[in-house]
This record gives structure tokens, C-alpha cells and sequence, in this order.
């Protein structure tokens, strides 16, 4: 069953991967309030990337799959580059909308197999990763009881159309405990009506806390530290307190491990550099809108 | 003893490349010595080319289960780079540095000093020169009917070739004349990739290029090819020397991975994780038999150093090419090493995949033999364009007769409700016919 249903999103050019989980929340956190809260569309009020730079700080929560993997080894700038160029070309033809993990989105794709050559979905969005033409997000749903997720390549040819019903934010970036909660949870109609957000207002953060099902789990959402579930830790089974305990404890040398910082993240000028071609694509249009009025 | 071996073979290098004499003052006490303790024959040392040189008349070795990989590593003749307490580049003035950089950019000027030579067709036996790249990554792209595919970036990081010999020199050049040269008519080219900066390089090894008059690079490879596709040297080689829908073999050292066991290295399933296991994870279990060969086979697959092979990747297409930064894009993340590693690509040798009917640029692709410039970006028909227009699938006519039969079967598996379907299953059938 698992594998026909793998191979048939295969043929509609889906693809399925295992994903672990991040440990703490990029798009939650302090640094993406101060930016997100504020309008984004008027883009002289956000601040920076760096001090001295056009480029508004917000685009690397709006734009993650511009920036390139944190892979040193398997880095080159040519490469990356040459991608940044196909991913804009893309962009003239399809337009991808700002959207966040935890916002109910649509998506239309191009299907050989189905009826009207054609299947839309809706779900929420539980992650979003890839860097480049690998960008990809993944959509669960719950449909006549069984949860279904699908994972859309954002720069696949065979996508018509990426819609957003509701903009949001949650606590997480990433939201698989959902596979652990009540179905209502992640349930959304399919004839859903798009909520438009209004221009000025700052994207909304949903801060819903989820209380998960009884055990077992999928994974073992307790070592995650994740903010958007709760669970007592009374009702977990035997020993597993006690690893929790061992690793709700911070490490000391955590804080002061200054090299470890520096690897799991791109230079701000190295930032720059990957956002300066999107910026300007942006700018154009921006621009060509202003002047058709 | 390999360490001695090793020290033996760097004195006698650095004696044959100062000069041609061999036996000089200071390097036979130790090189006497050696030969005492480990008693190695002289008879086979070479002043040209070392102790490796076998004696003519000796067997070829066993191809069988030869070595897979040397252990002792490749010394280059020459050392490119200076020791770095010989550089200068540090104690200049700006400048000093400046008026440097003058020098090396008026001296490597476009270098063609030979005329270009004369055209001659191409057979499916001739064989034409390869190109060094860099590969930089590996990237999906999709197909106009909308799959995914990977394809592998290689740059070809400004290619020139440094010098050039007819087979009547290359023969002359080995002993025994290995590649019967002078029988095929195949000569060499050497070509050399990635510019480098000369301040920092011994004279040896700038000396290399001063014939053709190239800037000093830092890679070098030899291509053994036919007469009729020799190149005179200083011409550059792009991109574009191969053509958009070619197949080309690709050469190149694996990652390499080190010493590793033999579920790595051999795909092993190694021991039980439990049920008693002590030490037992991830052995290779017995290696033979104490009865009847009483001995371990030739060539057993045991723990040892994986990788850093030189392997070839043949009749891999090209999909795309970028002409402005010279990129090549092949089909598939197969071509070995990592990002940044050098590669060697050139025509396949496969029979069905040669392009007999479409003879590919001879010696090279020259951009003034084009009625228009090249597009910067060229594609193969397959290949789907980011700036085309979203794939969409019609609808046929098999699709809708799929359609019908399925509401037949539909009909079939439910007797009850035969008639309401009955009355549906026509007015789908017009409104499909319709649509």
C-alpha cells in the first residue's frame, strides 16, 4: 500500500524524502519578529540585511532557497549562481507567493494520470527546506481519515499554481508533531476560500499549543525542544524521563563554540551576494507596476 | 624499506632534474649505502627515467588481479610552486606589485605563434582532443514532459594548449612505442587548465611554457590524438568544442574515502546487532577453508583503502551549455570525485553513441567559422527552459475512453444502483466526447 502510493506520487513528479527536524525555530524567534512584524511590502521601514546594504533584512525568512546550503565542501559560487538565474526565470512564469510552515496553502500541478489532467491540493504547510532548484514544501492534510502529506519541488516545471489561503506563522518551523495530534489539527477543507492579508499588517503568529496524542509516537517529539506541543512527562514510558532530563539540560560549551555558529550559517555578505539578483527582479516589477498606473 | 625506497627515488629525481649526470659527489655515499642494505639491482636505472623503467625484454605484469591502487604516491618531475620561504610576494611594495602584474599580463598576450593547421575531415576513427574541467556541482533540471532529472556542472576553466607532437615524436617519446604511434598516426597534445600567477613558481616549471608562450597553469594532462586533429599550441579550448546532444566519456579520480572495512567498502552485511554478538558488528566472517585450499583466494574482498581510483564514465550526454562562463551540463550526478575536483572529458568511444552522421568540429570549434554568434545558453530539445511556459498534459481521446470503460466496470461491480449510473454514465460519456 505504502509503496504503490509512493510510486503513484512519483509519476504526478512528487517526491517523498525523510526530514529530520530542526532544534530551535528560525522563523519564531526574536530576530524574525523585530522584521516580520513590521509591513513588509513597504520596504524602506525594514532594516538591512547589514548595516550599509539595500537589501531588507526580512528576505532570508521570504526567500529561504536563495540562500545556498551551509555545505562548504560542496559549495561553488558559479554554480550557485547559474541556478539563481533559473530559479528567476521561473519566477517570470510562476509566481510564488511569501508563505511560512503553519500557513494553509493550495497547490495546483499538471498531472498525467489524473482525469482532468490536473490535482490541487490543500493542506498545511509543515516544512519548508531545500536550497536552489531542490526548494521544496510539504503539505498535510487529513482526508477521509487518513492523513496524506505531499511534497511539492517549488521550481518544478509541472506547477501551475502556489496558492495561499491563510497567512500565518506557528511557534515552529517545522510542524511533524502534527502526525502525533488530534486529526482536527491538521483537517482543512478543500474548498477552502482564500483570506487575503491585508497590505500593513505584520504576518500574524499562531500561538497555538498542541497537547499530543497518548503514546507511541512517530518519533520522539519530547528530545526536540519544540514550543508548539505539550505532553506530561509522567506518561512517558519507562527511562525515557530520564534521557528527557539529560537533555533538557543546556551544554555550557554550547554558547562559547563560536565555530560551530559560524558553519551552520552563510556570511552576511556572502547573504548579500545571493539576494542581490532576486532584490532586483523585485525591484523591476515593483517598478513596471508603478509605471503602468 | 618504503620509506627508504621513497627517500632513494626523491635524491635520484632531484639529481636528474639539476643535470644529466648521475653519479655526482654527494648523493653516492647514501645512495651506495642503500644499495648495500637492501641489495637493489642498478642494471634498470635510467637517467631519463628513473628506477621505475622496466628492461624491455621482462614479461608485462599479470593483469588479473593487479593492484588496484600504488601505495607509494606520484612525484611530478618538476615542483610547480616555490618553498614558501622563497616567495616574493609578501616583501613587495604595492608598487612593485603592481608593475609585476604589468609584466605577466604583457607578457602572456595572446600566444598564437604557429599558424593554425590545415582542415581535415573527421573519420570515426580519428580521435580529437579532450577538455579539463572543474566540476562544480550537481543540480536537477526537469525534461519537457515534466521529469526530473540530475545533471553534473563542469566549467572549462580557460583551456589552452601548451604544446603539441606528430607521432613520429610521440613514438619517440616511449620506449618500445606502446600506442604504435607511428602504425595509427596518433600523436599528443598537452593541455593545460586554470591560469596562475608565476611570481610563485619555480623556473623549471614556468620553463615548460615558454615554448608556446602560455601563462603558467596549474593543471597539466596529456590527450593522445589522431594527426588530423592536432592543434598548434596557445589555441584555447572552450566549451563549445563539443556540441549540445553529444555523448563524452568523462575520467576521473573517485572521492576518496581512506582506510575503510569492508561493509563500506564491499557492501558486506556484516554480524547481528544482538543476540549475542561480542565484536561481531560489522566483520567480514570467515575468509576461507583450512581443508581444501588451506589458503586465502586471490583477489577476496577484504578491509583496505577505498577510493581515489581513476575511473570513466562512458556515453554520458550533454543537455546544456553555458558559452559565456563555459559550463557543460551532463546527464546525471554519475562523473566521479567531489565538487571542485578535475575531470577529463572527451569524445565517447562507444559505438552506438558516436556521432558518425554528424561529424562533430574539426580540430576545434573555431567561433569564426559561425554565420551568427552562439547563444549564450543552448539547451537540447528535451530539455525544459525555466522561461517556457508551465508543462500541461492534453487530454486525448485514449484518455477518455479510459474513462468510459471504467464507468462500465463501475456498472457492472454495482447491480443495485444499475440504474441511477445507467443514467449518469451517457451524459458523461457526451460531456467527455465534448470537452
Amino acid at each position: 500500500m505504502a509503496l504503490s502510493r509512493k510510486f503513484a506520487l512519483r509519476m504526478a513528479g512528487v517526491d517523498i524524502t525523510r526530514i529530520t527536524a530542526r532544534k530551535e525555530s528560525i522563523l519564531a524567534s526574536k530576530a524574525a519578529k523585530t522584521v516580520l512584524q513590521k509591513d513588509i511590502k513597504d520596504i524602506e521601514k525594514i532594516p538591512p540585511l547589514r548595516p550599509g546594504s539595500e537589501i531588507p533584512a526580512s528576505y532570508k525568512y521570504i526567500y529561504p532557497e536563495f540562500l545556498a546550503s551551509t555545505d562548504m565542501v560542496r559549495r561553488n559560487t558559479l554554480c550557485e549562481k547559474l541556478v539563481r538565474l533559473d530559479m528567476l526565470k521561473r519566477r517570470t512564469v510562476l509566481s510564488i507567493p511569501e508563505f511560512y510552515p503553519g500557513s494553509i496553502m493550495a497547490v495546483t500541478i499538471s498531472d498525467p494520470n489524473a482525469p482532468n489532467k490536473l490535482s490541487r491540493f490543500v493542506g498545511i504547510c509543515i516544512c519548508r527546506g531545500g536550497n536552489g532548484l531542490n526548494a521544496f514544501i510539504i503539505l498535510r492534510n487529513v482526508v477521509d481519515g487518513l492523513g496524506v502529506e505531499i511534497m511539492y519541488n517549488l521550481y518544478n516545471p509541472t506547477v501551475r499554481e502556489i496558492q495561499v489561503l491563510r497567512l500565518e506563522r506557528r511557534l515552529d518551523d517545522q510542524l511533524f508533531y502534527l502526525r502525533d495530534c488530534a486529526p482536527e489539527h491538521s483537517t482543512v477543507p478543500f474548498d477552502l476560500d482564500v483570506t487575503p492579508h491585508p497590505t500593513g499588517v505584520a504576518v500574524p503568529l499562531n500561538e497555538t499549543v498542541l497537547k499530543l496524542n497518548p503514546h507511541p509516537w512517530k518519533t520522539r517529539w519530547e528530545l526536540y525542544h519544540f514550543r508548539g506541543i505539550t505532553f506530561d512527562p509522567k506518561e512517558l514510558p519507562l527511562g525515557r524521563a530520564k534521557q528527557l532530563e539529560k537533555a533538557l539540560q543546556p551544554h555550557e560549551w554550547v554558547k562559547f563554540d563560536i565555530m560551530k555558529k559560524y558553519r551552520n550559517q552563510i556570511v552576511l555578505e556572502d547573504q548579500e551576494e545571493m539576494f542581490k539578483d532576486i532584490y532586483q527582479f523585485n525591484n523591476a516589477r515593483l517598478e513596471k507596476r508603478r509605471s503602468r498606473r | 624499506m618504503a620509506f627508504a625506497l621513497r627517500l632513494l627515488y626523491g635524491a635520484l629525481r632531484a639529481q636528474t632534474a639539476r643535470s644529466t649526470t648521475v653519479f655526482d659527489a654527494e648523493i653516492t655515499p647514501s645512495f651506495l649505502q642503500l644499495d648495500r642494505i637492501f641489495s637493489i639491482s642498478l642494471i634498470n636505472y635510467q637517467p631519463d627515467r628513473g628506477l621505475r623503467g622496466r628492461v624491455p625484454s621482462m614479461p608485462p605484469p599479470r593483469t588479473k588481479y593487479k593492484r588496484r591502487r600504488g601505495n607509494v604516491p606520484h612525484h611530478r618531475w618538476i615542483k610547480p610552486e616555490l618553498d614558501h620561504t622563497l616567495m616574493v610576494q609578501e616583501r613587495l611594495t604595492e608598487d612593485n606589485a603592481q608593475f609585476l602584474q604589468q609584466v605577466i599580463k604583457d607578457t602572456y598576450l595572446s600566444p598564437l605563434k604557429e599558424p593554425p593547421p590545415e582542415r581535415q575531415p573527421w573519420t570515426p576513427w580519428t580521435k580529437r582532443a579532450g577538455l579539463l574541467c572543474k566540476k562544480i556541482g550537481v543540480v536537477p533540471q526537469w525534461t519537457t514532459s515534466g521529469r526530473r532529472i540530475l545533471t553534473t556542472l563542469c566549467q572549462v576553466v580557460d583551456n589552452h594548449v601548451v604544446s603539441s607532437s606528430t607521432s613520429e615524436e610521440f613514438a619517440r617519446q616511449f620506449r618500445g612505442d606502446r600506442y604504435k604511434a607511428k602504425e595509427k598516426k596518433i600523436g599528443c597534445m598537452v593541455v593545460g587548465a586554470e591560469s596562475i600567477d608565476p611570481t610563485n613558481l619555480t623556473d623549471e616549471y614556468c620553463q615548460l611554457f615558454e615554448a608556446s608562450g602560455v601563462q603558467p597553469k596549474r593543471k597539466l594532462t596529456k590527450f593522445v590524438v589522431s594527426d588530423s586533429a592536432l592543434l598548434q599550441p596557445g589555441t584555447r579550448l572552450r566549451a563549445t568544442h563539443f556540441r549540445v546532444g553529444d555523448y563524452v566519456d568523462v575520467g576521473g579520480r573517485t572521492i576518496d574515502y581512506g582506510f575503510q572495512g569492508v561493509m563500506k567498502r564491499w557492501g558486506f552485511k556484516g554480524g547481528p546487532a544482538s543476540h549475542g554478538a561480542t565484536k561481531f558488528h560489522r566483520r567480514p566472517g570467515s575468509i576461507g577453508h583450512s581443508v581444501h585450499k588451506s589458503r586465502v583466494m586471490r583477489g577476496k574482498k577484504m578491509p583496505g583503502h577505498m577510493g581515489n581510483q581513476w575511473r570513466i564514465q562512458r556515453g554520458l550526454k550533454i543537455l546544456r551549455m553555458n558559452t559565456k562562463y563555459d559550463v557543460i551540463y551532463l546527464r546525471g550526478p554519475t562523473p566521479p570525485g567531489l565538487t571542485s575536483s578535475w575531470i577529463y572529458l572527451w569524445d565517447t568511444i562507444l559505438p552506438r553513441r558516436k556521432a558518425y552522421t554528424n561529424p562533430p568540429p574539426m580540430p576545434t570549434h573555431y567561433p569564426e567559422d559561425d554565420k551568427e554568434p552562439q547563444p549564450e545558453e543552448i539547451f537540447a530539445p528535451e530539455l525544459f527552459r525555466m522561461d517556457q511556459p508551465t508543462i500541461v498534459y492534453e487530454i486525448t481521446e485514449e484518455d477518455l475512453k479510459q474513462q468510459r470503460t471504467g464507468a462500465k466496470t463501475a456498472l457492472k461491480a454495482a447491480p443495485k444502483t444499475a440504474a441511477k449510473s445507467a443514467a449518469a454514465a451517457p451524459k458523461a460519456g457526451k460531456a467527455g466526447g465534448k470537452a
